[in-house]
């Protein structure tokens, strides 16, 4: 790198820039496909080079620059012709390809790869180039979305002249092999072990290790001409988040400063009210405090806020590509990208939309068709519409399926209505691959679709007419709300706690209570602590029973420590938490709902909240009333 | 011409638009509401969206303790809310000039737009965005 | 940084050559041998850091020899020399434990390429 400046810390701010430039890139492209002369859509592709150009130059990745600066060249060239032919597109594809290789390198921290094939090539043997790299994309495995999280593909190509291949690449096995477990690989272990002569190897290993440690196990190796990872959406919900980085908007900035500014001065008049005992000032000050955290958290959460663009950018490629290889025509209408969702939960989503606009092409459009991708939102969730108006799914096909596969009986199969139906082609046992073309053919993965969805406390709904086309809504949460909870019963009802309320748990001998005033009290660690009943506190009837010890949770309340009385804790989980919708959400002390696995719900209490009507000297919120 | 839902609480009879309806159930399982009012019954899944039945019975005070057989859940965009009731007895076409007035007295009544003559049967045309209204201030 | 080195091979100007390019890198060779049953003997005697093997020797073989050597001290680190066409014998030798090897005729920068992977691990 020529420049004395240090440049290590723009790494990832080149590295996100650039990935959102290919994303442009490949979109302006496809869109050139179908208008070829549109003469803006050829200047914003040339832009989007260019500036890829001028950040590559300036981090001293020459190749990367090299590419970029060869497509402008391109596409000056169409300008000038005022279209771009056909092979073009593909040209210019594979460039995209190339320098999201070339990314994928940088990521790594490996070298860049050979770029002067594509470069010195002519448009017509370039396209080959354009179409093998297609080709090579599209035979990559497709993995079940449950288990993409720790598993990556290293590709390594060795040098032409490399001795003793199959001795290297059992050498890079083994390197491997400290970075994770290796699950397979391609040629297998007993083909390399019987001399295979080795050109390149695949290896999916499953790792907790980032590209760049796994790179590192290979480094200084002989005979590696490059390591690369399969560039796959899967590895990038690999990478975790601290080593990302995120853009936030200037306004939203804008506001955490302001937000800090008001706690400081929160914080002054908190002390001077404090000092000056003056109390009705400090309680101004804490539900002002009050406010402001709420503002925080809710900022903060804006920050992971990402565009659903982040998942849908590359559908039109992958459809594109798809087409191709089928034959078929498919038009693909996207709308609504803008929609901000949770990166969590946006990174859950991206397998399953891909799985669906996948089979969408496959199976259910016949020979042309339109899939359109809708988004929206809906109160606190998002609305996703994947439609085509291919060939649909036939539910009295589905009716039939379920009685000779055995999962259903005649007569339990003969009373589903149709909608039902239609939900069992997300059932494990109906969507296997036999199935999926004997029927009007969906089916592939949907199971995998609909469990991911329901982790994010998300769900699935289908619809589907024969001949008009096939519907799938899938609505997730925008924002992840994932807390612990205690479960606890109440004459036989049961409610969740908030485990960071809970300081501990305990079960106490019933003669060791005491009473104050005919109130109970409990010595703890040599604190007093008042001891309330659950079942009071909700409303419920006491438990008749007599049993010689309770059950008590130790909360933390107002500043103090109560203990809640419990007929029975049922355990702990980790829960998806709903909003709650008006009225429920005017329930004092309900702070939210969680759909269990059976369906059933489970309402959660703050203890904290419990109280406010009775013992805290801070006014319950004015919506209360 | 409009078409309104008949359905029964205790021995009255009571209509319902069916545009303030989103689909007619039986009485599904119902989940522990905590510190609910005794007029909300408890919480269905419907459709992965958590719901309150309310009990509409004993919320107009017609009648506490009867049974609830079917529920009546309103479209997105009210209140997310569904309606025990009774019984749901059928639907039928509305013809607004067979309407009695009716005096707005009683708290139930206030819910009631007007009387309708439904082939002899009296039914109490009920007034959806008055509930709502209220349910907002509760 | 020196690495400590034995050297095997049954043909004088090899381990002359490998002598020279460790030497001039800093590294100490502390002893050579000839053959399989000699290079068993040194390593138990010197314990260096590094054995360099050659594979085809008379008497007892490179890969025999990694494989007592290893038996003894699991950690030993060895790296085959093998000549153009052995494949097969380098795959045997690798999955006897051989960290590496280096095919002859040797380039210097491979030869300490090896050296400096091996002892980075």
């Amino acid at each position: 790198m020529g420049s004395t400046m240090d440049m290590s810390k723009y790494h990832d701010l080149f590295l996100t820039e650039t990935g959102e430039h290919l994303r442009r890139m490949s979109r302006l492209t496809l869109a050139l496909e179908k208008e070829p002369a549109d003469r803006n859509g050829i200047d914003a592709l040339f832009r989007e080079a260019h500036s890829i150009k001028g950040m590559a130059a300036s981090m001293g990745f020459d190749a990367t620059a090299r590419l970029a600066h060869h497509l402008e060249d391109l596409l000056a060239g169409f300008r000038d012709a005022g279209t771009v032919p056909a092979q073009g597109v593909d040209l210019l594809l594979s460039g995209v390809d190339l320098l999201e290789g070339l990314l994928a390198d940088i990521t790594a921290g490996v070298a860049e790869r050979d770029v002067s094939i594509l470069i010195a090539a002519p448009i017509e043997a370039a396209v080959a180039v354009a179409v093998s790299v297609e080709e090579d994309r599209s035979d990559s495995p497709i993995e079940p979305v449950t288990e993409l999280l720790q598993r990556v593909q290293v590709v390594i190509d060795l040098t032409a002249d490399a001795l003793a291949p199959s001795a290297r690449a059992l050498l890079i096995l083994n390197a491997l092999g400290s970075a994770g477990q290796v699950e397979a690989c391609k040629p297998t272990i007993a083909e390399i072990q019987q001399g295979f002569p080795v050109r390149q190897l695949s290896v999916w290993l499953k790792s907790h290790c980032s590209e760049e440690e796994i790179s590192r196990t290979l480094h200084g190796m002989a005979d590696i001409k490059q390591v690369s990872f399969q560039l796959d959406r899967r590895k990038s919900s690999l990478r975790d988040d601290d080593s990302r980085t995120v853009r936030v908007r200037t306004a939203l900035f804008d506001q955490f400063i302001n937000l800090t500014g008001e706690l400081i001065t929160n914080r002054y008049m908190l002390q001077s009210a404090a000092r000056a005992g003056d109390w009705q000032e400090i309680k101004e000050g804490l539900s002002l405090l009050t406010r402001l955290v709420g503002d925080l958290h809710h900022h903060v959460l804006q920050v992971r806020m990402t565009p659903l663009e982040s998942i849908t950018a590359n559908l039109p490629r992958l459809v594109r590509d798809h087409c191709r290889k089928t034959g078929k025509t498919v038009n693909l209408e996207i709308s609504g990208e803008g929609l901000e969702l949770d990166r969590t939960i946006l990174e859950a989503l991206s397998d399953p939309l891909v799985h669906m606009v996948r089979n969408a092409v496959d199976h259910a459009i016949e020979k042309q068709g339109t899939i359109s991708i809708k988004a929206w939102r809906e109160k606190d969730m998002a609305m996703i519409e994947i439609a085509d108006d291919g060939r649909g799914i036939d539910p009295e096909m589905i009716r039939g399926k379920l009685v000779e596969r055995g999962l259903l009986k005649e007569s339990q199969a003969a009373e589903l209505s149709k909608r039902k139906l239609l939900q069992w082609i997300c059932h494990p046992g109906f969507s296997s691959r036999d199935t999926v073309s004997e029927t009007s053919g969906r089916g592939v993965g949907m199971d995998v679709v609909k469990s991911a969805l329901e982790s994010l406390g998300g769900m699935l709904e289908i619809d589907s007419e024969v001949g008009v086309g096939t519907r799938f809504l899938l609505k997730a949460p925008l924002i992840v709300a994932i807390i612990k909870i205690l479960l606890v019963e109440c004459a036989g009802r049961e409610v969740g706690l908030p485990i960071t309320r809970v300081l501990r748990i305990l079960d106490i001998e019933k003669k060791k209570i005491q009473l104050s005033g005919g109130e109970p009290l409990l010595l703890i660690d040599d604190e007093h602590v008042p001891l309330y009943s659950l079942n009071h506190l909700l409303w419920l009837p006491e438990q008749v029973e007599a049993s010689s010890t309770v059950h008590l949770v130790i909360c933390e309340s107002q500043g103090s420590k109560i203990g809640l009385m419990v007929d029975r804790l049922s355990g702990q989980r980790e829960a998806f938490i709903k909003a709650l919708p008006s009225p429920l959400n005017r329930l004092q002390g309900v702070s939210g709902a969680t759909i269990k696995g059976d369906g059933r719900i489970l309402f959660i209490v703050d203890p904290n909240a419990l109280f406010y009507d009775e013992k805290t000297f801070i006014e319950p919120e004015m919506e209360a009333g | 011409m409009k078409q309104v839902l008949i359905f029964r609480l205790g021995s009255e009879w009571f209509g319902l638009q069916i545009s303030c309806i989103q689909e007619i159930s039986e009485m599904p399982q119902l989940d522990y509401i905590p510190r609910a009012p005794v007029w909300l019954m408890g919480a269905m899944n419907f459709h992965g969206n958590i719901m309150p039945v309310l009990d509409l019975g004993a919320y107009l005070g017609i009648e506490s303790l009867m049974t609830v057989t079917k529920v009546v859940v309103m479209p997105p965009g009210q209140e997310g809310i569904a309606l025990g009731v009774t019984d749901v007895f059928r639907i039928v076409h509305y013809d607004p000039d067979d309407c009695l007035p009716c005096r707005h007295d009683t708290k139930q009544k206030k819910f009631i737009q007007h009387l309708y003559d439904y082939e002899g049967l009296v039914v109490n045309m009920f007034d959806i965005s008055t509930l709502i209204e209220e349910l907002k201030t509760i | 940084m020196g690495v400590r080195v034995l050297i095997v091979d049954d043909a004088l100007f090899m381990r002359s050559m490998l002598k020279d390019i460790f030497i001039k890198a800093g590294h100490t060779v502390v002893g050579e041998a000839a053959n399989g049953d000699e290079a068993i003997a040194k390593y138990r005697e010197l314990k260096p850091d590094l054995v360099t093997m050659d594979i085809v020797m008379p008497q007892k073989s490179g890969i025999e020899a990694l494989q007592e050597i290893r038996k003894e001290d699991p950690a030993a680190k060895i790296v085959m020399c093998s000549a153009l066409g052995q494949d097969s014998l380098v795959v045997e030798a690798v999955q006897s434990g051989a960290k590496d090897f280096i095919v002859k005729p040797f380039k210097e920068e491979r030869v300490l390429d090896v050296v400096r992977r091996v002892f980075s691990i």
